[in-house]
């Protein structure tokens, strides 16, 4: 009896003492969604985000050595890039896309302003392999890594093997990104009743509800769709979204809806990157929305708002940065590792 | 020891599943060129890899035995033939050319769905059910080569394959794949690149069904 009774205690702390790691890593206040990510197949541990946070910061993962996934994906910019409005990758080769913010990568099932890719774990394979982004296979990688004298070990004490494959890698990589989670911005404060909203921030959320939380609906700020937002088709780039992966025509010019949390950080704005500022974002959305088929319903009738409208909506965006993500240090670059 | 006794007294026996590559009634031998009827012309293949999983024994119509985690990527340069424990007896093979689309959609693993083993599309999700590649004088691109990565696992675009095969409990199972009706000469003039889910990958993996039989 006493012996059962030692067992479900050991058992016990083994369980909590687990909870509470993936708990110091993952955290989500409770009017956030179920996170759709599957933790289960790829437990949370420190041993392994801080393997991928190791490899996010690693410009080994190029061809060239030069371009890491934070080179694209900045910190400081809540992971996102503002230098150009494409990316830039190995060779100063400018891509097609604006990088996109990452953050609250738990709660999105697909992935790219087009959806081409399902899952978190197999996003990594795209970057690596672009030619225009690191230009690498995931094959030569692992041989690089394994012949590294820095990461044998790294993989050793997070897989308990330190023969390197495809599979830990990717999983190393998400569980680090899975770690970036947004929450303390004025808004979730406002939400935990910690801290009100100004007046004018209070009309600005007002607006906010009536013409843009449909698309980017809160807490996530994203319904995690594919919406058309009526832009103009930039033809230098001919980018019709996810049509691309589907080849459906109502598919053409439907790109994912981004989260509009940490905007201060994240510009310039859209896929391409057209807009540097929020002024102009709202101008897009109040006097040039381009009728299209395939333009989602919320839009058809246009969005009206005064130009001291425009004023408050902003106000409410900006309740929407987290600096405490944006300069939280355990999302930086690893120094002690380089 | 001890298993080995364990498994004599459950009846259970290792049964080797192999894939033999051919033209007509001929072997096909790596890079070396080969009439093809279908193609009215000569081939030479360089690459054959493929999944095979989800394997099923039947007996009498009924299936007795089901492989767990059943995934092998047949791969000419590597292996051919992979080994599986039944424990019934049985007059009926089935399996799937190809990934289901559960495991599509589940993120990373490892073994032989590897990303490292070069059957997974890296600018969009998915695995490549079935490759190949090689070259004849037929295909008007550059070398003359094709290449066929075959996959897709979204409707309209599914590729999987489901194949069932007579066979018997006495002998290891040979499968020979027949590479005949696949290589039709209007795929290769017309199509010499399939590179992603597309109608024309769904035809040619529509064309699976009738590769695959034991040898005799
Ligand atoms: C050269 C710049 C560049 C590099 C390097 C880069 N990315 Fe990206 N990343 C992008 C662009 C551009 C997109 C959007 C691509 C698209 O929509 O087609 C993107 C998209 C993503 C997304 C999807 C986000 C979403 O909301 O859908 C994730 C996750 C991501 N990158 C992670 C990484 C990781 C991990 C690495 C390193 C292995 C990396 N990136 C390297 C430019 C880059
Ligand atoms: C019908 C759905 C929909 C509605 C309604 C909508 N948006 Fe959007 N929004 C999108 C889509 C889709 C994108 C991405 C478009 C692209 O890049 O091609 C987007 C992009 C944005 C971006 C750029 C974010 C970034 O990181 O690049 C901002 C800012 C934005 N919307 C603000 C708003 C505001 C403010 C409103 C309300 C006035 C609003 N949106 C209403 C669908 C919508």
């Amino acid at each position: 009896m006493m012996k059962h009774l030692l067992i479900l205690l050991f058992a016990f702390v083994l369980l909590t003492a687990f909870n509470n790691e993936v708990q110091s890593l993952f955290h989500a206040p409770n009017y956030f969604p179920k996170p759709s990510y599957d933790f289960k197949k790829n437990p949370l541990t420190k041993e392994k985000v801080l393997l991928g946070r190791v490899l996010f910061f690693d410009p080994l993962l190029s061809i060239d050595g030069k371009v890491s996934c934070a080179s694209c994906h900045s910190p400081y910019n809540a992971f996102a890039h503002t230098d150009h409005s494409l990316s830039h990758g190995i060779f100063d080769s400018i891509g097609n896309r604006n990088a996109p913010a990452l953050f609250n990568l738990a709660w999105q099932h697909d992935f790219m302003w087009d959806g081409a890719i399902n899952h978190l774990d197999v996003q990594a394979l795209a970057p690596i392999s672009h030619p225009k982004e690191m230009g690498e296979n995931i094959n030569h990688l692992v041989e690089k890594l394994q012949s590294s004298s820095r990461y044998p070990s790294l993989f050793f004490k997070a897989f308990k093997d330190s023969a390197i494959t495809g599979e830990n890698l990717l999983k190393a990589l998400a569980q680090f990104q899975l770690t970036l989670v947004s929450n303390h911005s004025k808004y979730d404060e406002v939400r935990q009743g910690k801290n009100s909203f100004s007046e004018q921030e209070n009309k600005g959320y007002q607006l906010f509800l009536q013409n843009c939380n449909a698309c980017h609906t809160e807490p996530l700020f994203t319904n995690e769709q594919f919406e058309c937002n009526g832009l103009s088709v930039d033809t230098t780039l001919n980018d019709f979204g996810k049509n691309r992966i589907t080849h459906l025509s109502v598919d053409s010019l439907v790109f994912k809806v981004p989260s509009l949390r940490n905007l201060r950080y994240t510009f310039p704005y859209m896929h391409d990157g057209r807009f540097k500022k929020l002024g102009q974002v709202l101008n897009h959305y109040t006097n040039n929305i381009q009728p299209h088929p395939n333009l989602s319903k919320e839009l058809k009738n246009g969005i009206h708002l005064s130009s001291d409208d425009k004023a408050d909506l902003i106000a409410f965006l900006m309740t929407l940065n987290d600096s405490s993500f944006v300069f939280n240090t355990h999302h930086q670059f690893p120094k002690e590792f380089f | 020891m001890i298993l080995q006794v364990i498994s004599v007294s459950l009846g259970a026996q290792v049964k080797t599943i192999s894939f033999l590559p051919y033209l007509e009634n001929e072997r096909i031998i790596k890079d070396s060129s080969q009439y093809a009827e279908n193609a009215h012309e000569n081939i030479s293949i360089s690459t054959l890899k493929f999944y095979v999983s989800k394997i099923y024994f039947y007996k009498s119509g009924k299936k007795v035995f089901e492989e767990t985690n059943s995934f092998h990527l047949m791969d000419w340069d590597e292996k051919m033939s992979f080994h599986v424990s039944v424990k019934n007896e049985f007059d009926e093979v089935g399996f799937s050319i190809g990934i289901d689309s559960a495991t599509n959609v589940s993120g990373a693993f490892g073994g032989d769905l590897d990303p490292t083993k070069g059957m997974y599309w890296t600018w969009q999700s998915g695995y490549i059910n079935f490759k190949i590649e090689g070259t004849s004088p037929i295909c008007k691109t550059r070398n003359h080569a094709f290449q066929w990565h075959i996959g897709g696992y979204k409707y309209p675009n599914t590729t999987i394959q489901e194949i069932k095969l007579r066979c018997t409990t006495k002998k290891d199972i040979v499968v020979v794949v027949d590479l005949k009706e696949l290589l039709e000469q209007s795929s290769l003039v017309e199509h010499p690149e399939v590179m992603s889910p597309s109608k024309q990958a769904v035809h040619l993996s529509s064309i699976f069904k009738t590769c695959f039989s034991i040898a005799p």
